[in-house]
């Protein structure tokens, strides 16, 4: 059994302490992992991403990260195990598509953001991973929502954290760029060994590429391996509506 | 013809002519027993006497009015509308420097309500402020209507520095209280501002005793002026007052201290500019203007030379400031800082500039012989 | 971050027109000084006389050092508040530091004659910059107090701006009852000056806006990330409330700091930001940082040029020559720049 990546215990997320969004959410992530996060709008998906980046503080309960209590990490030390892709990109600013995707080096660059080798690489590969290689001198007003998404999703493989969070990744993007993402991310996992989570309603076309599901409704959160969630029809806590 | 005239309706139509031109009670007309004062120095005001009592024209009292004038009627009889009964017996003042001219007049009992009442040197005035028997009305814009209002006074002689404040007097106008504008602090030359005690004569129906008073002090100053000038020894270059922010703000070369230092027998360093009022000089050109000053008058508040250097450090490379002979204003001043040199020194410009001659021409400066002038 | 060669270029234009402003602004002034009498202060003093060399060091070189000084500093703090707000309106002053600069000198001008407190320091240049200091410094207390304690960045703007405007009206009830030459003087330190200060000051204040500009430097990096957003910055490794503390409080000292020696000077702050985005085309604060300070600069010597320009009338108030440069490049950079302002 290797050791997990990620693992919450008895966390939960929310805004308020009286009303919890989440409740009890005991989850693990496995390196190499894909991980779909189901579930209803509202039913608190992108509160539960949030609060495992440590963007917003646990209401309880306890996220280890490596086996160490996110409470424990610096903002820099998180920096470089969880990376993020956030569903809608409201970067207002001018930058470069080459500018975005640098970004993702900040945390191993020192204070005057000096580029090394390995760096570079980094940058690199997350670019032709991509297919940004054109368009690198664009500007963020200049590309398609498509294209800035890719970008941001460079951004975060050149990060080179060992999770990747993603908050409905899909969103905005056409039928064929979906399944062009979906393969990338599971081309992360399979070869560059990272774990992956993102919350998406595309359940169609993750189903045969996801390793785990976690669905979230207002019961609480259920994580179900894929094969097995076939097996015992697992759909049900997706669908409470009894007609369906 | 003379036929024509002899007609009683003839006479009554020319009769009632005459009677009509002769009952018009305009300011502006003049009447056959009119007799207009001329001012030998101050322009700001005119009188003219008349049979039952004066009427008195003030023109342009505050700074920025152009071309405005009030005209105030005094009469001995008993007042009608629009009128002021004299001598009056209860005054308001808003300066201090009215109640010099009240003291002078041996009329400062009458005073009953005053602005800034704290700031008042006179002892005898202050003395009674404090006992309560004359009130303090606020100020500028913060007059206590009620406390005016209950006072009952006679007259109250306003004073504004800016044309957009004469509006505040307007409600004080309306409650039927006679508001006569002072503008002595306008008056470019020294004299015009003393000669502001005729003016004030005329309330308490003093004119010639006025008169008496003020040709003995113009008497004393002329005579001044004369051994000033005749002194021999050159006229001393003289500078006024502290910078502020980077600019320097002295008063133009036409002001009344630009004649003043003339007086003296001095050189004021801006004589040549042609403002009566201040004018906003960069420091760096007073700096170098002014190196060879030996005259510095009136540094603001300052008591002593260190004062001056902590307002601003780089006076440490001004000549003047270790070299030239520096004197403020403010040898007599109350504890809530009212200063004597604005009150009774209007009445007593020849002491002002007896303390001035000895400033500029003595060898050596004897403390006691200046008055309202001390050396730093 | 790539390499611009032509900002390089860019540069070196700005470089070049700051020292050409700079020697055309120091002759300026009534008294004739001429560019061998720099020289010769610079390197030899022994051939000018005594008040040439005070003139020049106390005032000429004074007063455009202190022109680069505010202009440069000035527009740092309106780049940073510009930044951490991601708002293109925002300015050094949107914290509500120039007020409380203003609440100190109106105490002290106009409150003291209220008071009929009356000593020689009410109109002593040294303490009215005590006095400015000390209410910026409690304008500073309170949004950094203000920041530790609130997550959100748009709740600390609206307390710096409502600060400011319960600042503005005890200023007000102060000028009412206070008497027409004491609010005259509040009225032209509002309007600003660039030549209150002596040589010293001066160099004081070049110390401050020295250390000001090497910490705002140092935070370059995190503040593009900012840019991203807070969140993309938080991932990516910014501590953004430290990053917000350390911004609030290098703009405090910087507008601070200049209000209380030069009086408060607007538009610069709000202008000069976006002027530089134009001219170099990026949003990267590395080439911002040194680029914003080089052209607040050239803008208030052109500034502190035209103030003197009017010859008849003596010399504007700063306050007054900034507002007509700087408003025009305002609207210019707004209209033209729609789409996004970074």
């Amino acid at each position: 059994m290797t050791k997990p990546l990620l693992h919450t215990v008895d966390l939960s997320v929310g805004y308020s302490a009286k009303k919890p969004v989440l409740s009890n959410v005991t989850v693990t992530v496995l390196p190499s992992e894909l991980v779909m996060v189901a579930g209803r709008n509202g039913s608190g998906k992108s509160t539960l991403l949030t609060t495992i980046l440590g963007l917003l503080p646990a209401l309880s309960g306890d996220i280890l990260i490596k086996g160490r209590s996110i409470r424990k990490y610096s903002h820099a030390g998180r920096s470089r195990t969880l990376s993020y892709v956030p569903s809608k990109s409201n970067v207002i600013n001018n930058f470069t598509i080459q500018q975005i995707i640098e970004t993702g080096r900040a945390p191993y660059t020192g204070w005057n953001n000096r580029f090394s080798e390995a760096d570079r690489f980094h940058v690199d590969e997350a670019t032709a991973n991509l297919g940004l290689s054109n368009i690198l001198h664009r500007r963020l007003n200049e590309v398609s929502d498509g294209e800035r998404q890719k970008a941001m999703i460079a951004r975060a493989i050149a990060q080179d954290a060992p999770i990747i969070i993603l908050d409905e990744p899909t969103a905005f993007l056409d039928y064929p760029t979906r399944i062009e993402l979906i393969q990338i991310l599971k081309m992360l996992t399979r070869e560059m060994k990272k774990a992956i989570v993102l919350s998406s309603h595309d359940l169609d076309i993750l189903l045969p590429v996801v390793d785990s599901i976690w669905f979230c409704s207002d019961n609480g959160i259920v994580a179900e391996k894929a094969d097995s969630m076939m097996q015992n029809n697992g759909f049900k806590m997706f669908f409470n509506k009894p007609s369906l | 013809m003379k036929y024509l005239w002899c007609k009683p309706a003839v006479l009554l139509f020319w009769g009632t002519i005459v009677m009509l031109t002769s009952c018009t009670d305009s300011g502006e007309n003049r009447k056959a027993d009119d007799k207009p004062i001329k001012n030998k120095y101050a322009r700001g005001f005119e009188i003219i006497q008349q049979s039952q009592g004066y009427t008195l024209r003030v023109f342009d009292p505050a700074q920025n009015s152009k071309n405005n004038s009030y005209s105030y009627r005094l009469t001995r009889n008993s007042a009608k509308k629009n009128e002021i009964h004299v001598p009056v017996k209860r005054i308001i003042c808003c300066s201090t420097s009215h109640v010099a001219f009240l003291s002078a007049l041996n009329e400062a009992d009458k005073l009953t309500g005053i602005s800034t009442g704290k700031l008042v040197f006179d002892t005898l005035v202050s003395g009674r402020f404090y006992r309560g028997e004359i009130l303090d009305i606020g100020y500028e814009t913060t007059f206590d209507m009620e406390v005016i209002v209950s006072l009952k006074p006679d007259v109250i002689f306003a004073y504004g520095v800016d044309y957009n404040s004469l509006g505040s007097f307007q409600k004080i106008e309306a409650m039927g209280i006679p508001v006569v504008w002072i503008g002595e602090y306008l008056e470019p030359d020294i004299l015009g501002r003393t000669e502001w005690l005729l003016f004030f004569s005329c309330f308490f129906d003093k004119l010639n005793y006025a008169h008496v008073q003020f040709d003995s002090i113009a008497d004393r100053y002329n005579k001044l002026v004369t051994t000033a000038t005749q002194h021999k020894g050159g006229r001393p270059l003289v500078i006024t007052g502290l910078p502020w922010r980077g600019t320097w703000f002295v008063p133009g070369g036409k002001s009344y201290f630009s004649s003043l230092i003339r007086d003296a027998g001095g050189e004021y360093i801006f004589s040549k500019d042609t403002h009566t009022e201040s004018i906003p000089v960069p420091l760096e050109d007073v700096f170098y203007q002014a190196q060879n000053v030996s005259v510095w008058l009136n540094p603001n508040n300052c008591v002593n030379k260190k004062e001056i250097l902590v307002t601003d450090s780089r006076f440490d490379n001004f000549a003047p400031l270790h070299q030239a002979i520096i004197c403020n204003n403010n040898k007599r001043m109350n504890h809530n800082g009212g200063n004597d040199f604005w009150e009774s020194g209007i009445i007593h410009p020849d002491i002002v500039l007896n303390d001035l001659i000895h400033i500029f021409h003595d060898t050596i400066i004897n403390e006691d012989s200046l008055f309202y002038y001390r050396k730093l | 971050m790539q390499k611009n060669q032509g900002n390089t270029v860019r540069f070196g234009i700005l470089l070049v027109v700051t020292l050409v402003l700079l020697i055309l602004d120091f002759q300026i002034g009534t008294t004739h000084i001429s560019l061998s009498d720099l020289i010769s202060f610079l390197f030899n003093q022994r051939e000018l006389d005594i008040q040439k060399i005070s003139l020049i060091k106390e005032f000429r070189l004074t007063r455009v050092i202190t022109a680069v000084l505010a202009g440069g500093g000035l527009s740092l703090a309106g780049l940073l508040m510009q930044s951490i707000f991601r708002n293109p309106l925002a300015g050094p002053y949107v914290l509500g530091v120039s007020s409380g600069a203003g609440l100190g000198v109106a105490i002290l001008v106009m409150g003291a004659s209220i008071a009929g407190v009356n000593v020689f320091f009410l109109n002593s240049g040294i303490f009215a910059v005590f006095a400015a200091m000390a209410g910026a410094a409690l304008v500073m207390l309170i949004v950094i107090s203000a920041s530790l304690r609130m997550r959100d960045n748009v709740t600390v703007l609206i307390i710096g701006i409502l600060l400011g405007a319960v600042i503005t009206a005890l200023i007000s009830v102060l000028q009412f009852f206070a008497d027409s030459l004491s609010v005259k003087s509040f009225v032209i330190w509002g309007m600003g000056s660039l030549s209150a200060l002596s040589f010293n000051n001066m160099v004081l204040l070049a110390v401050i806006i020295l250390l000001s500009f090497i910490a705002t430097f140092s935070i370059c990096k995190p503040l593009n990330l900012f840019l991203l957003g807070e969140e993309n910055a938080s991932v990516s490794g910014v501590n953004t409330r430290k990053l917000r503390v350390v911004v609030f409080a290098i703009t405090c000292v910087l507008a601070g700091t200049i209000t209380a020696f030069c009086g408060p000077i607007g538009f610069i702050g709000i202008a000069v930001p976006h002027m530089s985005r134009w001219m170099f085309k990026t949003a990267s604060h590395f080439v911002l940082v040194p680029a914003v300070f080089l052209t607040g600069a050239t803008v208030m010597l052109l500034s502190d040029m035209l103030s003197y320009s009017f010859g008849n009338a003596g010399v504007l108030p700063i306050n007054a020559v900034t507002a007509v440069t700087g408003v025009p490049v305002i609207i210019y950079v707004v209209i033209r720049n729609q789409k996004s302002y970074f």
